[in-house]
This record gives structure tokens, C-alpha cells and sequence, in this order.
């Protein structure tokens, strides 16, 4: 009989396979953090070690007026994206009118342009000479340049403008969300408390979007900071040109360091304003109570202004810039085909982000899973300190990882001429390793993100399942956490690639020598003047920001669980 | 039946395990010895550690202190820590912990190494076949019923043919009307194999029906240890005697080694002369009479039941009120006068200030 079989134990039958990954995986968690910090006290012990004899030219000359037009931008720029994101947010929250859903997702397509590559496109479009001036004259009346011109987008005005026109959606994303998802019960309680639709949006929605607003104010801004191609095309001189000339053009690593420091500092700054900015509240997204905010269904008139005030930021943002570049790069493509240079540029391209991606999907997960296995104080920091490179600035990274890195690479040489008698030359820049190494550091908190919000679906009870059925801690990984976590790794995957696709100050600093991605190549040209032969790039570019734009828009729109 | 264990060792032995977090003791030097074959009910108010008792044997939390032998060999003490898969222990969760990506057989297959792959199809076949569940095997688990899933859990739990099985609250996600049977048959199961088990419970009635033995915990520390009969009859204590089920309280004096309560005088030879005493007895040691052939009590309340009517009493000159199960049909009116007898080899007597007092 079965039943008698069933508990006869074979002596033997129950083998483990002894995997001894448990404090090999806390130990590798450890050693990313490590990684990530490296970058920071490499700099700071390189600025501590400056030439003092520069420090003061540098201080006075370059650091404080930098310092200033920074903080201008900024200022300017957190204005503009707190008007633009919540009375965007607001208006496709509140109001009903034909082309609202298209609005809804249009609104986020500028995040598929990086801020270069508007600035890039701006310059030419509104040049004296371009489309843009010369239908105003002739619609105007003018017969040239000289008669009439627009304002010079090359000022701080243009670059505040066009950063805003770009950076808004970090604001509209979670401050509509919070519209949708939070105020709805209290703005229906505040109407029949006597609050007009209008005023409820100043007395009600806008405080209670707070914490909404501040997180992605301070995310618009880390950008803004991390900003090169626009700035300097734009000509303005902010901490992160500074730094990148200061390195390239004289050469100084420690005075770089000295204001990648500085920069540091205003990232701190930012941080602690958000959280000031957040304080006595929290994102308390009350699922069981969604009761559905119901819009206003506008006239035709208003519905037609909503449409027209929804359309512009789409417009400027995303879709005159978008036409431009395609119908150069189709110019460009019908008088020359592609050239050979862009498929390798493209080649260049995916490689760099390809390894990237796979980089900070690895050590992602290992940080995620470590924090999962052995949660404890060992498991918080490493958690949290692999967060830290979202915040720092490319131009910030790039610097303090090319202090270890060319140190490195220097003992490497050295080592192999003593023992080979041959120069090796800079291995790790020169390999890309030292890229690689950057962008694992700026998006590793991407990974980390994903896959802990992954793995939080994942009932503990699953975990310890697996171990009580005899799967170690590398076997569970494998047979439970990576099949149930497909989606969070190709959400995280996806966007890290196309993040690191579009950066361009670490890339440009930390790049082997002669070797183009799209962004370099078309900050070589902009910086050239010779503007129309990266459309093709650009685009390239803007077409792949567009993937995370569809996930994110997806995203947002699927409704809490628990609701119908 | 053979069992690779020497028959004289325990399958598991715990010797004062304890359990922080932070100042609080969840677990406070538990020592514990369960019998081959054994069901053993683990029941406490929640919060009382007979949850953590189970991960920390199972080994998904770690104890501070103390030592834990499994079949014999030790998988716990000062320097050592055998993790979770290398135990040789079968766990059934409150949530039954399916994988939801593979299938009921892949499921059961899961805990299943290292012999051949016709070893473990054929494994996976039979302890499905004996948890009756093998006609699902092709299924996923959110396509089973909440008592099919419960079948496919145990069916994994027992596939690797573990030492002990560690079932928390294992029938707490049923409903009731099929609480009762799934547990039955699970029992039935479980007992036909000779699995020693573990069962974690917060319901006293389930601790009574399941367990060859039952182990109350209190502020993570075992207060009673027994079988569930003797224990029901004859608690301990007075904290043991309130949890296990409902029943009435007197409270008197010990005058000449008894006390004396308005339902007779019962004997307290250990108490102190002069102490208080409390008088416990279940409900149904109680039974109504005439008002002269008893004590006088008044009807306060009537709650039917069903198959009995509950009926609250106050004893006259008392302030306590008393409970008794009667027939329905020869319940008094609510108001009406009544005589009360108990019977005195069921109750028992426990001092005031009795350390083991809760």
C-alpha cells in the first residue's frame, strides 16, 4: 500500500547540494557598496590634496561664478517645472475634454529628450537664420535678421526655458498620480464644505500634493545638475561645465574634484530641501477608499483652450524638436544614406549601455536579494548607499572614479613594463571598464529599486518554502525569486539601458580614446557648429527614450490593486 | 515501519531556546522533547511565541540560545547553525506558500534532488495519490480551491520525507463548515504515516481534537504540558484551565484543608489554612435542579445554541454568575428560580496567590 511505502525514509534520499552562498552573497553587497563609495572618497581625499596655489584662482575665477549661475539655473528651472508639472497634472486630473487620455501619456514624452539634444535642437531651430524666425518675419512683415529677431536663446532665460520644457514630467508624473489616487474623497468633502472647483485646487489639491511635488522637483533638479550639452551650448557656465573643463582643457584632476565637492554640497542641499519640503507627510496612497476622482466636463470653448494649453508643453517639449531632427536626419539620409561612422557609433552605443545594464541588473540583484536574505543593519547601508549615485551628478562620478581607476591603470602600466617590458597603456579607461564602472554607480539604484519592488510581491512564506524544501540561498534565487521577478528585471533593464544610452558627462569623460556613442558624437558636433550631422543621432537617441516613456505611461495608468 | 533514526532517539529535543527582539522575549528557554510520531499541538494567544518556536525550529529565524537536536543530530547550539534546507524538516504555512509559477507536480517536485528524474516523477506521483490531489497535478495553484491547495502544501511538506512536519495554523484559511473535516482528514493522513508533527494553533478546540499532546506556551515559556484530555480535565493552573475552554469560578477561603463556596466545600489540601482559593469547573459539571435540592440560583440570561441552551445564573448571596449547558426544551425562563449541584470530583481549587497565577 502507498501509504505504508510513503513512510518508509530511504536513508540517503534527502541529498543537499552544500552551497555556501549565504555569506558569499552579504560579502558581495558589501563589496558594491564599497564600489559605489569609492568614487566619493577618492574625491574628496583628491580635493584635499590640491595644488593650494590654484585653489584660490580656481575658487575666485571659476568656482563661485559657476557656483552662482547653478544655483540661477536651478532656482529658474524648479520654478518652471513646478508650474508646468502641476498645473499640467491638474489639468488632466480635474477637466474632461476631448484629447484628454492622449494628453495624459503626450504630456511625458519630453522625458524621452534628453536635455542636450533639446538645447542642440533649439539653437538651430530658432536660430536668426532658422524656420522658426523666418515665418515670424515673413508673417510679421520683416525682410531680415536685421529688422527683427527673437531674443537669443543662448542666455540663462533659454537654458531655464528649454531645461523646464524637458524636465517637467518628473514633476507632473507623481503630482497627477497623487491628484488621482489621494485627494479624491478629500477634495469631494472640501466641495461640500462650500470650496468652488476652482479654489479646491489652491486650498486642497496643491497642499496635498506636496510630498508629490517635492520629490520630483528635487528629481528635475538633480537632472538640471547633471545637465552638460545644454548648459554649455547654451552658454551657460554651470558647476558641471566647470568641471569638465577643468579637467579636460587644464588638465587639473584635483581642482575638478574641488568643485565636483562643490557639487556634491548643492546635492545634499537639494536633498535636504526635498525632505523639508515633505515634512509632517507621507505618500499615503489610501487604495481600499478609491473612490475615482471625477473630472469636470468643460464647455466646448474651455475644452478646446484645455487642449491647446495641453498641447504646448507637448509641442515645445517634445514635438517640434522630434520634427526637426526627423526631417533632418531624412535630408541627411536621402543625400548620403547612413554613414559607416553612426553604425558604429551605434555599435559603440549599445555595447557601453548593453554592459551597463547587465552590470547593474547583477549587482542589483545581489544588494535586493542580500537585503532580503539577511535584513539587519549590514544589509540597510549596503540598501541605501547603493541609492547614493542616482543623486550624483555624471560629472561628479566620472571624477571620482577616474582618480582610483587611472591610479590603477597607472600601477597596471608600470607593472607590466617592469615585468613584460611592455607598456599596457591605460587598460581600464582605455577598455571602457572605467565607463562601465560609472554608469554601474550612477544606475545601480534604478536596479536595486526594481527589484526590491519585485521581490516585495514575493510572499516571505515562498522563501522559506524553498529552504525547508532543501534549496539553499542561491538555489531559491534561481528556481523562485528569478522566474517570479521577469517583469521588474526587464522594466529595470529597459530603463537602465536607455539611461545610459543618453548620458553624456560621464561618457565623455571617462570614454576610450577615439571612441564615439551617439551622445558624445553629437555633443562633438554641436560643440563643432556643425549641428545638422547628429540629427541622425539625436534622433536615435529620442527614438529609444521613447520605450521608457510607453513603460512609464503604462505604469501609471494601471489603476491600484483592490479597485474595479 | 523502519525509519533510519535509532528508535530511541528523540526525533526532536529543544533544551532551553530562547528568542529576542530587542528587550522582549518571544522566546524565553523553551525545552521540548517530541516523541516518534507525535502531534504535537503548540497553542498560545498570539503573541505568545509559538509562531517564532516554529521558524526557529524550521530555522528561518535564528534562536539566541540554547540547543536544538533533530533525529539525534544536533542542528542548533553555540557555534552551530544548520540552515533551513539541510534540516530535514517539512513546513506547511498559514498561506501554504504554493510557488505560483510551477505547477501542483512541480511543486511537490521542488523539494525533490539529487535521485534520478523517474525517482522523483514517481515520488511526486504517490504523495499526491495519498493526499488525494493527484487528478490536479497539472494545474497551477491559483486554479485550486482553498482545501485543494491545503492538500498540495502537506503533499509537498511530507514529498522529501522529513523528519518532523511544522504545520503553523495550518487549517486557519479555511472556512469553517470545511475547517473541520480537512483537518480530520489531514489528521487521519498524518497518523496513518506515523509523521511526528508539529501543529501551531491559537484555537483551543483544535489544540484539544488534534493533538496526541498538547504544549500551551505563555509570554514564550511552555506553562502546561499534556496530553490534551488529561489537561482540559485537570489544568495546572488557572491560566491553563481559562484558556482551554469556558467554565465557572468560585472564590472562597481554606478553612481545615477545603474551601467553602455557596456549592459545597472542596477539598485544597496543599493550599495554606486561611488562604483564598478560587473553585473551577466547566460548564457541563454543572447541572440544574430543584431550588431544595441544590444551591438557589436566578436565571439572568438564555442563549441558545442550537443543540443546548447556555444559561447564565446568579447565585443567591454571590456576586459571581455561573454557566450551564442545558436541553433546549427543559430551559427555564430568564427570571425564574432554580437549584445548582456540582459535581465535585470535576472541580478543582487553585490558590489566589498561586505563582503560576496569569
Amino acid at each position: 500500500m502507498a501509504i505504508v511505502e510513503l513512510s518508509s525514509a530511504v536513508p540517503g534520499a534527502r541529498r543537499f547540494a552544500p552551497l555556501a552562498a549565504g555569506p558569499g552573497l552579504l560579502w558581495a553587497a558589501l563589496a558594491i557598496s564599497a564600489l559605489v563609495l569609492a568614487p566619493i572618497v577618492a574625491l574628496v581625499w583628491e580635493a584635499s590634496h590640491g595644488s593650494e596655489g590654484l585653489w584660490g584662482h580656481l575658487a575666485t575665477y571659476v568656482l563661485l561664478p559657476a557656483f552662482g549661475q547653478t544655483v540661477i539655473l536651478l532656482a529658474g528651472v524648479g520654478a518652471m517645472v513646478t508650474v508646468l508639472g502641476t498645473t499640467m497634472a491638474w489639468l488632466v486630473a480635474a477637466y474632461e475634454f476631448p484629447g484628454r487620455r492622449f494628453l495624459e501619456w503626450a504630456l511625458l514624452l519630453p522625458l524621452a529628450m534628453p536635455t542636450y539634444i533639446i538645447a542642440y535642437s533649439y539653437l538651430d531651430l530658432l536660430h536668426p537664420l532658422g524656420p522658426v524666425q523666418e515665418v515670424l518675419r515673413s508673417v510679421l512683415g520683416f525682410d531680415g535678421p536685421r529688422d527683427f529677431r527673437l531674443p537669443d536663446i543662448r542666455s540663462m532665460t533659454g537654458a531655464v526655458l528649454l531645461l523646464g520644457f524637458v524636465l517637467y514630467p518628473y514633476v507632473y508624473l507623481p503630482v497627477r498620480a497623487m491628484f488621482l489616487m489621494q485627494a479624491a474623497n478629500l477634495i469631494e468633502a472640501g466641495r461640500m464644505l462650500g470650496c468652488s472647483h476652482r479654489s479646491v485646487f489652491l486650498r486642497l489639491a496643491l497642499p496635498l500634493a506636496r510630498p508629490g511635488i517635492a520629490a520630483g522637483v528635487s528629481l528635475a533638479l538633480m537632472e538640471a545638475l547633471n545637465d552638460i550639452g545644454a548648459s554649455e551650448f547654451l552658454g551657460v557656465r554651470t558647476l558641471t561645465v566647470s568641471v569638465y573643463t577643468t579637467w579636460v582643457t587644464r588638465s587639473d584632476l584635483s581642482g575638478a574634484a574641488q568643485i565636483a565637492l562643490a557639487m556634491l554640497l548643492l546635492v545634499v542641499l537639494l536633498v535636504a530641501i526635498e525632505r523639508w519640503a515633505r515634512r509632517g507627510q507621507r505618500f499615503a496612497g489610501n487604495a481600499q477608499r478609491a473612490s475615482s476622482f471625477v473630472p469636470v466636463r468643460l464647455s466646448r470653448g474651455w475644452a478646446f483652450a484645455a487642449l491647446v494649453i495641453g498641447l504646448v508643453p507637448v509641442v515645445i517639449g517634445f514635438g517640434a524638436p522630434a520634427a526637426y531632427l526627423f526631417s533632418e536626419a531624412l535630408q541627411r539620409w536621402q543625400a548620403a544614406g547612413i554613414p559607416a561612422q553612426l553604425v558604429v557609433e551605434i555599435r559603440n552605443t549599445v555595447m557601453m549601455a548593453g554592459s551597463a545594464t547587465i552590470l547593474v541588473l547583477i549587482c542589483g540583484a545581489v544588494i535586493a536579494y542580500a537585503g532580503r536574505v539577511f535584513p539587519g543593519p549590514a544589509t540597510g547601508v549596503t540598501g541605501r548607499v547603493a541609492a547614493l549615485g542616482y543623486a550624483m551628478p555624471g560629472t561628479v562620478i566620472a571624477i571620482g572614479v577616474l582618480i582610483p581607476v587611472a591610479g590603477l591603470d597607472r600601477i597596471l602600466d608600470s607593472g607590466s613594463r617592469m615585468a613584460f617590458g611592455v607598456p599596457v597603456g591605460l587598460v581600464l579607461i582605455g577598455s571602457g571598464v572605467a565607463l562601465a564602472y560609472a554608469y554601474m554607480v550612477r544606475f545601480l539604484a534604478i536596479g536595486v529599486g526594481s527589484v526590491e519592488a519585485g521581490f516585495a510581491r514575493i510572499p516571505r512564506s515562498l522563501d522559506h518554502a524553498a529552504r525547508s524544501l532543501g534549496h539553499g540561498v542561491g538555489s531559491s534565487f534561481m528556481k523562485l525569486h528569478l522566474p517570479l521577478s521577469g517583469a521588474p528585471f526587464a522594466a529595470a533593464a529597459l530603463l537602465v539601458f536607455v539611461d545610459a544610452m543618453k548620458e553624456l558627462p560621464a561618457t565623455l569623460l571617462l570614454r576610450p580614446l577615439n571612441f564615439e556613442t551617439l551622445a558624445t558624437r553629437l555633443y562633438g558636433e554641436a560643440a563643432r557648429g556643425t549641428h545638422e550631422d547628429g540629427a541622425m543621432a539625436a534622433l536615435a537617441i529620442v527614438l529609444a527614450g521613447i520605450a521608457p516613456v510607453i513603460l512609464l505611461a503604462r505604469i501609471g495608468r494601471r489603476k491600484p490593486v483592490g479597485t474595479p | 515501519m523502519s525509519r533510519n533514526e535509532t528508535p530511541d532517539a528523540q526525533p526532536l529535543s529543544l533544551l532551553g531556546v530562547s528568542r529576542s527582539y530587542g528587550p522582549v522575549a518571544a522566546l524565553d528557554g523553551i525545552s521540548l522533547q517530541v516523541g516518534m510520531g507525535e502531534v504535537v499541538c503548540l497553542l498560545g494567544p498570539s503573541g505568545c511565541g509559538k509562531s517564532t518556536l516554529l521558524r526557529v525550529i524550521g530555522g528561518v529565524e535564528r534562536a539566541d540560545g540554547g540547543t536544538m537536536e533533530l533525529g539525534g543530530r544536533p542542528i542548533f547550539g553555540p557555534h552551530l547553525f544548520v540552515e533551513p534546507e539541510d534540516r530535514s524538516i517539512g513546513f506547511m504555512f498559514q498561506d501554504y506558500a504554493l510557488f505560483p509559477h510551477l505547477t501542483v507536480a512541480q511543486n511537490v517536485a521542488f523539494g525533490l534532488r539529487g535521485s534520478g528524474k523517474a525517482a522523483i516523477a514517481s515520488r511526486s506521483t504517490e504523495v499526491l495519490e495519498v493526499a488525494g490531489v493527484a487528478h490536479l497535478s497539472e494545474r497551477y495553484p491559483h486554479m485550486l480551491s482553498g482545501g485543494e491547495q491545503q492538500r498540495v502544501a502537506l503533499a509537498r511538506a511530507l514529498a522529501p520525507r522529513p523528519a518532523i512536519l511544522l504545520m503553523d495554523e495550518p487549517f486557519s484559511n479555511l472556512d469553517q463548515g470545511l475547517r473541520d473535516t480537512v483537518r480530520a482528514e489531514t489528521l487521519r493522513l498524518l497518523r496513518s504515516l506515523g509523521t511526528t508533527t508539529i501543529i501551531v494553533t491559537h484555537d483551543p478546540q483544535e489544540a484539544l481534537a488534534a493533538g496526541d499532546r498538547l504544549v500551551l506556551l505563555r509570554d514564550g515559556r511552555v506553562v502546561a504540558d499534556g496530553p490534551p484530555r488529561h489537561l482540559y480535565q485537570n489544568p495546572p493552573h488557572l491560566y491553563a484551565a481559562r484558556f482551554l475552554g469556558p467554565g465557572n469560578e468560585l472564590s472562597g477561603r481554606v478553612l481545615a484543608g477545603a474551601v467553602e463556596t455557596p456549592l459545597g466545600r472542596f477539598a485544597a489540601p496543599t493550599l495554606g489554612e486561611g488562604k483564598g482559593a478560587r473553585a473551577f469547573f466547566r460548564p457541563q459539571a454543572l447541572s440544574i435542579c430543584s431550588v431544595e435540592s441544590g444551591a438557589e440560583a436566578q436565571v439572568v440570561d438564555r442563549a441558545f445554541q442550537g443543540e443546548s441552551e447556555r444559561l447564565s445564573l446568579r447565585l443567591i448571596g454571590c456576586p459571581d454568575l455561573m454557566t450551564v449547558d442545558v436541553a433546549p426544551d427543559a430551559a427555564p425562563n430568564v427570571g425564574s428560580h432554580v437549584g445548582l449541584r456540582v459535581d465535585p470530583s470535576s472541580v478543582r481549587v487553585f490558590a489566589d496567590d498561586d505563582p503560576t497565577k496569569f
